[in-house]
């Protein structure tokens, strides 16, 4: 499970901190390295491959004085329904996006399986658009 | 000495605390126990120590650190500890948890470098580096790091 890690309150029991994530696959060299991390008031990405329950994790996390924070790919991205809201056409979204055409009609068409960075960025196409055509643009 | 305890240190990769071990000094026994480690760079261990006082338990001081052996001293890096207040421990107490430790290093002294503090007026803040026997400083070695 990839989480951020932050601080949310004092953490009274360090030592527990750094049992939690090694008992949920952290190395104690990265678990020790992350508390020293997250004291210091940074967010941590880790990943901890043997996490049972989530929602525990995140409990016990809270109880410790800190935020876990769940990061992975929108699970579910209907690009037909982004592009019907912006009220364009495939060519015109794939202009606009700085795409292949082909690549937008794969995608819509289910003909290639979206990757995970491709759902990250029609998920930041659908809530920021203005931050992919500041970086497509040339001038 | 029932183990080899930290005695095996020749170099800063060879830490060896494995031990279950009383340690007694006046009125106090501390135990040490070595939870976990980790060898792939500086060595990085989870260990707690398990205090009594005229044969009645205190409590359990929980320590994570990094540690190196750096000429005779035992020098704990970025490290924290919880459970057993020091207020609970007072100066003999935290002395005689210093020396258990010093002397299952086989260590003549030990430096704490804490890691940033996670409670307190200035969490984020790392705190001075604390040597116990405080004042010496001579027992580095000049050419080990």
């Amino acid at each position: 499970m990839a989480l951020v890690l932050s601080l949310e309150a004092a953490i009274t029991e360090p030592v527990n901190l750094v049992r939690l994530l090694v008992r949920n696959g952290m190395s104690l060299r990265k678990a020790h390295d992350a508390l020293n991390r997250v004291a210091q008031g940074v967010g941590v990405p880790v990943e901890l491959p043997t996490v049972a329950d989530a929602d525990t994790l995140l409990a016990d996390l809270r109880g410790l004085g800190v935020r876990g924070s769940r990061r992975e790919p929108p699970q579910v991205v209907d690009l037909k329904s982004i592009r019907d809201r912006q009220r364009l056409t495939q060519q015109e979204f794939a202009v606009k996006y700085g795409l292949e055409l082909a690549t937008v009609r794969n995608w819509e068409q289910d003909r290639t399986k979206l990757s995970g960075p491709a759902k990250i960025l029609l998920g930041v196409i659908e809530r920021h658009p203005e931050m992919v055509e500041e970086v497509v643009e040339v001038c | 000495m029932a183990a080899e305890g930290l005695r095996n240190m020749s170099d800063e990769n060879n830490v060896d605390i494995a031990t279950l071990e009383a340690y007694r000094y006046k009125d106090w026994a501390i135990s040490l126990t070595i939870e976990d480690d980790e060898f792939f760079g500086p060595p990085t261990f989870v260990f707690y120590l398990d205090v009594t006082k005229n044969g009645v338990p205190l409590g359990r001081l929980d320590v994570v650190a990094n540690l190196e052996v750096r000429g005779r001293e035992l020098w704990m890096l970025e490290a924290h500890v919880h459970g057993l207040h020091k207020g609970k421990l007072g100066r003999e107490g935290l002395n005689a948890v210093a020396r258990a430790i010093m002397e299952d290093a086989g260590a003549e002294a030990i430096v704490i470098e804490g890691g940033a503090r996670t409670t307190g007026a200035r969490p984020g803040h790392t705190p001075q580096r604390f040597r116990y026997p405080s004042g010496s400083g001579a027992v580095t070695g000049s050419g080990d790091h």
